[in-house]
């Protein structure tokens, strides 16, 4: 009799226990896994550098990006700059209501810029809205910012999510607890979120089919979409092999081997670039011709191959092809591997390495391997180097007072500008960590940020990339790609620089 | 009763030193919330900001008196990372951390006791070379391999349990608990057994038995009841070091506890954050001793007059 009284308890217990493991799934829902909780979903204040990917299912934003790098409107139906570069004007598309009910209209526009210059200190893009001088509201559906100085680079900053617009009485109702409680025009809402467990997204009934990158025609029968966080790559790759998840996001390829039939990997190429530094401030690369013959005596494609499993594209040119500015052709005449002439261009440069070179890298993911690649390659040209991993804040530290040869790194923004960022002669001691200073570059970079026109800035940069190649103060590797794995479930998912993007997705309950 | 007032009073020096370690450690370790933290085309406002946040333009002595006083007027601070109060992001990565450590230890102590005890009572039988052979396999595997053995099995292929995560009831718990259990069960089953041998030996046992007493009123009356103690230190040994292992546990998991959060915390360079997480993990470290030396002495009183 106890015997049996145990069991039914032990029984009874377990069907409890495991109830809920398979009810994960039901109906339209889509369950993603992204990596931490956010914190806030407030654009202007949240630090969580993964919190974009989701703010992009609240927020619009006036313009958005395409893949490559070009800025086209989205909520805005245009704009117009003042001859004098010193003012643009934004008229807003009609008819677009947020989440809540309220209507899009110029005060919403304005509202969220001025906040973002009261609250948004930590914002990525604070120091690019801080140079709006003055808001105007023209009419309900126009409104013209007035700017400090021209900065061309103002409109690639409006398409970070961090540039959402707010509904203002949404903001105000919410007070201090608007980060859990956001509103947006976006085509989801946020409909619950449980600290640090999950949180759960609804489509939201007002959305017009306005984003210009989905298809209106189309629609999608997701219901909710479930997202929940893991650190651990293998955490999340089991998630979804036991249907768990149908969507998660991989940093590296080393769970790839265990993704079979029933799934699709996609691939977005990051706005970034991976690339290694040179410490010009000292012997031997403050000559360029002994940058040049470090060049042509790596092998990108073996670092591709070997270090990062293929997750990338090799890239030539200082910027990637997903930044404005990027051309084919210049990429194309990059230096290429070629041992023999790096052998001789070396000895003909008359430098002498006589100390083993020092590689600085930090502990971000395959930046190691990398590291060893590269050791390697040198060794093969009878130069020696020492690997130094250091943790990211401590890298920068150690690069800005100039104790390193080789810095691999990686850079990402959205901006041609971002050459600005770390080779000009404003940089350094900054974000210069190469001791760079190069005043004609620096004339190009300084146009480059006050060219509006879209052809002429092309050419600028076009420019700027020649000079860079050709002196040569970092040698572009690759572009990253970030990989997201979907279960054969949900179909029709896109990538949009890593946001996943389903105004068009279709899933069998 | 003084004994245990004299120990709570030993918390306060303790608490302090390891406080004042963690923030010297910060100090001198390369690299600061600010460049771990601000991204590249982070504003100068931003900067600023945070060291304001950071009271980084103080002497480090006067960051600490600033901290601890913020601390007795129950300010933990914020995290920079989150921009949430320590106290709540604390309280908010508790209970998981509780729930698996204390699952854990029951489970292990009910397995461990049972086997143990069959083992001791089998003494020299083919089962106790049995329990003995599996007690060395389970002692040598590695927790988060055990860990990530249960997950394939239960989780993928058997779907009987959630993969991680929180919420769903305590069904995502299971396998944490079961992992973290059987890290703990091999050590104690082998104490336990030879203990039980070794009570059973003595000279009040055969007396017990002598009186004519049933076996079992011998067994729980009389052998278990001093082999607890050694039982009881050997747990609460245990359940100190138990941190470290749920910190791979928790991250394995997706649980938020406490292990990840400080992991997290350094590696943000959060210093609140830390503090407020090294000495929670602390607090409850010597809450654990404290509670393991108090059962002692009421398991054998003869502790207690020894200590007063």
């Amino acid at each position: 009799m106890i015997n049996k009284r145990w069991l039914l308890l032990a029984a009874l217990l377990m069907s409890l226990l495991s109830l809920s493991a398979a009810a994960a799934q039901d109906g339209n829902t889509v369950t993603m896994i992204v990596t931490r909780d956010p914190v806030s979903l407030d654009p202007q204040t949240t630090v969580d550098p993964g919190a974009p990917i989701l703010l992009a299912y609240i927020y619009d934003t006036l313009v958005y990006q395409t893949p490559t790098g070009e800025v086209l409107p989205s909520l805005a139906e245009g704009w117009t700059v003042a001859d004098d570069n010193l003012s643009i004007t934004f008229t807003l598309k009609p008819g677009i209501v947020f989440s809540d009910g309220a209507p899009l209209t110029a005060d919403a526009v304005v509202y969220t810029f001025e906040r973002l210059q009261s609250v948004g200190q930590r914002a990525l893009i604070y120091s690019e809205v801080s140079n709006i001088i003055g808001f105007e509201k023209i009419d309900d559906r126009t409104v013209t910012f007035t700017l400090g100085r021209p900065s061309a680079t103002l409109l690639s900053a409006l398409t970070y999510p961090y540039a959402g617009i707010l509904n203002p009485s949404a903001v105000e109702a919410a007070g201090d607890s608007y980060g859990q409680h956001p509103v947006g025009t976006g085509s989801f809402m946020l409909e619950s979120w449980v600290s640090e467990s999950e949180m759960t997204f609804v489509p939201n009934p007002h959305y017009a089919g306005h984003r210009p990158w989905a298809d209106p025609s189309v629609g999608s029968n997701v219901e909710r979409l479930r997202v929940r966080f893991s650190t651990d790559e293998s955490a999340r790759v089991n998630a979804l092999m036991a249907d768990e998840a149908d969507i998660v996001y991989l940093a590296s390829g080393s769970q790839l081997d265990r993704i079979g039939e029933g799934y699709t990997v996609l691939k977005s190429p990051a706005r970034a670039l991976v690339y290694v530094g040179f410490n010009t401030g000292r012997a031997p690369f403050d000559n360029a011709e002994a940058r040049r013959a470090i060049e042509q005596a790596i092998n990108k494609d073996d670092i591709l191959a070997l270090a990062v499993s293929g997750l990338g594209e090799v890239v030539n040119s200082p910027l990637p092809p997903t930044i404005f500015g990027f051309d084919e052709t210049l990429d194309g005449e990059g230096m290429g591997y070629d041992p023999e002439a790096a052998q001789q261009r070396l000895a003909d440069s008359g430098v002498v390495i006589d100390r083993p070179l020092t590689i600085l890298t930090s502990t971000f993911p395959t930046f190691e391997a990398i590291g060893v690649i590269l050791q390697a390659q040198l060794a093969a040209q009878g130069i020696s180097a020492e690997i130094s991993v250091l943790d990211f804040s401590t890298v920068t530290e150690v690069a800005l007072a100039g104790e390193y040869d080789m810095l691999i790194t990686r850079f990402d923004w959205n901006d041609p500008d971002v050459l600005w960022r770390y080779l000009s002669t404003d940089n350094l001691g900054n974000t210069n960590r190469y001791f760079y200073s190069n005043a004609a570059l620096d004339a190009l970079l300084a146009e480059g940020r006050q060219t509006f026109d879209q052809n002429a800035r092309m050419a600028v940069y076009g420019e700027a990339q020649r000079l860079i190649m050709e002196d040569t103060p970092l040698v572009p590797l690759y572009m990253p790609l970030t990989l997201v794995v979907v279960s054969d479930r949900v179909q029709n998912v896109d990538l949009l620089h890593s946001h996943v993007v389903l105004e068009n997705a279709n899933v069998q309950p | 009763m003084k004994f245990i007032y004299r120990r709570l009073l030993l918390f306060v020096p303790t608490l302090l030193v390891l406080s004042f370690i963690v923030f010297l450690m910060l100090e001198v370790t390369p690299g600061s919330a600010a460049t771990a933290i601000l991204d590249d085309a982070a504003s100068d406002e931003a900067a600023a900001l945070l060291c304001a946040q950071l009271r980084c333009d103080q002497p480090l002595v006067m960051r600490y008196i600033g901290y601890l006083s913020d601390v007795l007027r129950g300010d933990f601070g914020v995290s920079i990372r989150s921009g949430r109060e320590v106290i709540s992001e604390l309280l908010l990565r508790l209970p998981p951390t509780l729930i698996v450590s204390s699952g854990a230890i029951i489970l292990a102590l009910i397995a461990g006791g049972l086997i143990g005890s069959l083992a001791a009572v089998r003494h020299g039988t083919r089962l106790d070379i049995i329990i003995t052979l599996f007690t060395s396999i389970g002692a040598s595997m590695p927790t988060f391999w055990v860990a990530l053995l249960l997950v394939s099995l239960f989780a993928v292929r058997l779907r009987w349990f959630p993969v991680f995560g929180m919420g769903d009831g305590l069904a995502p718990y299971v396998l944490p608990i079961l992992a973290v259990s059987l890290a703990l069960v091999p050590g104690l089953t082998v104490l336990i057994r030879s203990t039980v041998l070794e009570v059973r030996q003595q000279a009040f046992v055969s007396t017990a038995f002598g009186k004519g007493l049933s076996r079992e009123r011998v067994y729980l009356h009389h052998i278990l009841r001093v082999a607890a103690i050694p039982i009881v230190t050997y747990v609460g040994m245990q359940a100190v070091h138990l941190i470290g292992t749920l910190v791979t546990i928790e991250v394995l998991f997706s649980l938020p506890g406490l292990g990840g959060l400080a992991v997290q915390a350094a590696l943000d360079r959060d210093p609140m954050l830390l503090q407020g997480s090294v000495l929670t993990i602390a607090a409850i470290t010597l809450t654990i001793l404290l509670a393991v030396d108090m059962a002692v002495m009421l398991l054998d009183p003869r502790i207690i007059r020894t200590a007063e």
